[in-house]
């Protein structure tokens, strides 16, 4: 990694008085990076929203045909209930899936690192596994669930998160094993000097000097999370929702106005299969968008969690 | 009595195609002394050091330090290291990084000075919240040093460690281990391949020859202590950088 320290003056002295680089690496010409890194992208959205807006009807498409984004504003409000609810459930299924995911992945990549042995006899398989297409998970795993008790009645909401589960682990178990692998051989040689244990070395050099590699891992896998969720639902037309049956069971039948009951909803993948057979187009765009948004937000959420927790990394 | 001895070492890298890094190398240190290893690059100066500190395990030859193998001296906590990089960990500050030792060997208090104090030793008191990468290159090479003193090591290993800085924050760099040194005394084997840093740090240096690394001589430094920069420009400076000079050029007589 390429280190882009502000070097700053050595000579002795007192030393309190050294500046100490908080400098931005632009200096003076911040102004100009401003808007390149911020009004730049703002612009492009903007201009992309105002075609959606403007090109459909200039082209003599109807609503019903390509609704425009005030078709699609109209159409969220409109079906707010549904989206809304759906929403929820597509969330909690991410959400678990993420977690669930990247726990395994995390929990994995640590067996490797304790046993190089672990690594070559799973390591194979992970790869084989990843490459079977996301489509056929959904599918697969409801009829594998089908079969376990532990899922009763809801192999197919089980399938859901199972399938945003796998979408998840592999991204992370690879990066994760990755990173604990890259420390500094330095520091290493150095917790040998000092005759540190194989966990010393794992929890103060390994696992912190694989943070960085952990959260491009986290910012991939939340996406990849919400697009797993919608996939299962839409194949499947499940809902597991673990979270909607604790807060139920607990007596929270809603939360914010959305219903917290696990088995009537089926999540935004369920929901656009009915709209679809209602030919709710406007409907279909405004579902779309409101997961987009959803993920947006997490994907920022990630960014934000980067920046407190890696700040030696995340200047970038 | 030597507190270092190191007695006809010898290493060859194993691997398809062994390398001899080190032949017959032999030479000892008095407690408390500062020897320099002076040699051009792949004269296995640095093997050397890793073999004295047990980081590779010594197959001819022997190592003992206070009497005892190196792998004892090690598990002893006797054996500091400074490295080339100063190989800090970016996410702990220096302070934490001074201390890291300390949590690996499950001490709550240091030797004899606390972490804090060793930051201020190396004039990098007011740093201690700071990260490595709000640090420049010469304070974080500091950092490194005051965390090689936190457990009071006897025997400070340093793998040219101000390899990377320029040359005036070098000169300063000397001058402060110097006054490290003085007030936080053990025996020093510290490698370089500037003569005059050699010098200028050193009681006694020693040369070596590379393709195998061998030693060609030893070569005292009878400058009086504390020295002060001014000395570098004393005609017994030249001539001991003459004799260092000398030593070195062996190498083209033995082909």
């Amino acid at each position: 990694m390429a280190e882009t320290v502000k070097e700053i003056d050595e000579r002795p002295g007192p030393l309190s008085e050294m500046p100490v680089s908080n400098v931005s690496p632009a200096g003076g010409a911040s102004a100009v990076a401003l808007i390149g890194q911020y009004l730049l992208p703002v612009v492009v959205i903007g201009i992309f929203l105002l075609m959606w807006q403007i090109v459909p009807p200039l082209v003599g498409l109807h609503s019903y045909e390509l609704p425009t984004l005030g078709d699609t504003i109209t159409g969220m409000r409109d079906d707010w209930g549904d989206i809304g609810t759906a929403l929820m459930v597509t969330l909690q299924d991410a959400l678990a899936g993420f977690v669930i995911g990247n726990v395994l992945a995390i929990l994995g990549a640590t067996l490797f690192s304790y046993s190089s042995n672990a690594e070559r006899a799973f390591y194979p398989l992970a790869i084989v596994v990843q490459t079977i297409p996301i489509l056929v998970y959904a599918p697969l795993l409801s009829i594998i669930f089908f079969r376990l008790p532990f899922f009763n009645n809801n192999s197919q909401g089980a399938a859901v998160v199972g399938v945003a589960v796998l979408i998840t682990f592999f991204p992370t178990l690879v990066n994760m094993t990755v990173g604990f692998k890259t420390v500094d051989p330095r520091v290493l040689e150095l917790m040998r000097l000092l005759n540190a244990s194989r966990t010393q070395i794992f929890l103060k050099l390994r696992f912190p000097s694989a943070l960085p590699f952990l959260f491009s891992s986290l910012k991939i896998t939340v996406t990849l999370s919400f697009v797993g969720a919608l996939v299962g639902e839409y194949m499947v037309g499940g809902a597991f929702n673990p979270i909607g049956t604790a807060l139920s069971d607990a007596g929270w039948q809603s939360v914010l106005g959305f219903q917290t009951n696990p088995f009537s909803l089926e999540g935004v993948g369920g929901l656009m299969q009915i709209l679809y057979s209602r030919l709710d187009k406007p409907g279909i765009f405004a579902a779309v968008l409101a997961v987009s948004m959803m993920t947006i937000l997490f994907f920022g959420m990630m960014v934000l969690l980067e920046r407190l927790l890696v700040p030696w990394r995340a200047q970038e | 009595m030597a507190f270092l001895e190191v007695d006809g070492l010898s290493y060859i890298f194993p691997g398809a195609q062994p390398v001899e890094a080190l032949r017959d190398i032999s030479f000892d240190a008095k407690e408390n002394e500062f020897i320099s290893v002076i040699g051009p690059s792949g004269c296995g100066k640095s093997t050397l050091l890793r073999l004295i500190s047990d980081l590779l395990p010594v197959s001819t030859g022997q190592v003992r330090i206070g009497g005892e193998p190196s792998r004892a001296a090690r598990r002893k906590r006797e054996i500091g290291f400074v490295f080339q990089e100063p190989a800090l960990m970016p996410w702990r500050t220096a302070g934490k990084n001074v201390r890291l030792p300390l949590e690996v060997l499950g001490r709550r208090r240091g030797g004899t000075s606390t972490p804090l104090q060793l930051l201020d030793l190396v004039g990098l008191k007011d740093f201690a919240d700071k990260r490595p990468d709000q640090l420049s290159g010469g304070m974080r090479q500091r950092v490194s040093i005051a965390r090689a003193l936190t457990y009071d090591p006897r025997l400070l290993l340093m793998d040219e460690p101000f390899g990377a800085l320029d040359q005036i924050t070098r000169d300063d760099m000397n001058s402060e281990l110097l006054k490290v040194w003085e007030q936080k005394k053990s025996t020093v084997v510290f490698v370089t391949h500037s003569i005059s840093e050699a010098i200028y740090l050193s009681d006694r240096v020693v040369v070596m020859t590379p393709r195998p690394g061998r030693i060609t001589e030893i070569i005292g430094v009878p400058l009086p202590r504390p020295r002060d920069s001014e000395m570098k420009r004393e005609s017994e400076f030249f001539e001991i950088e003459t004799k260092v000079l000398r030593a070195l050029d062996a190498r083209s007589v033995h082909g």
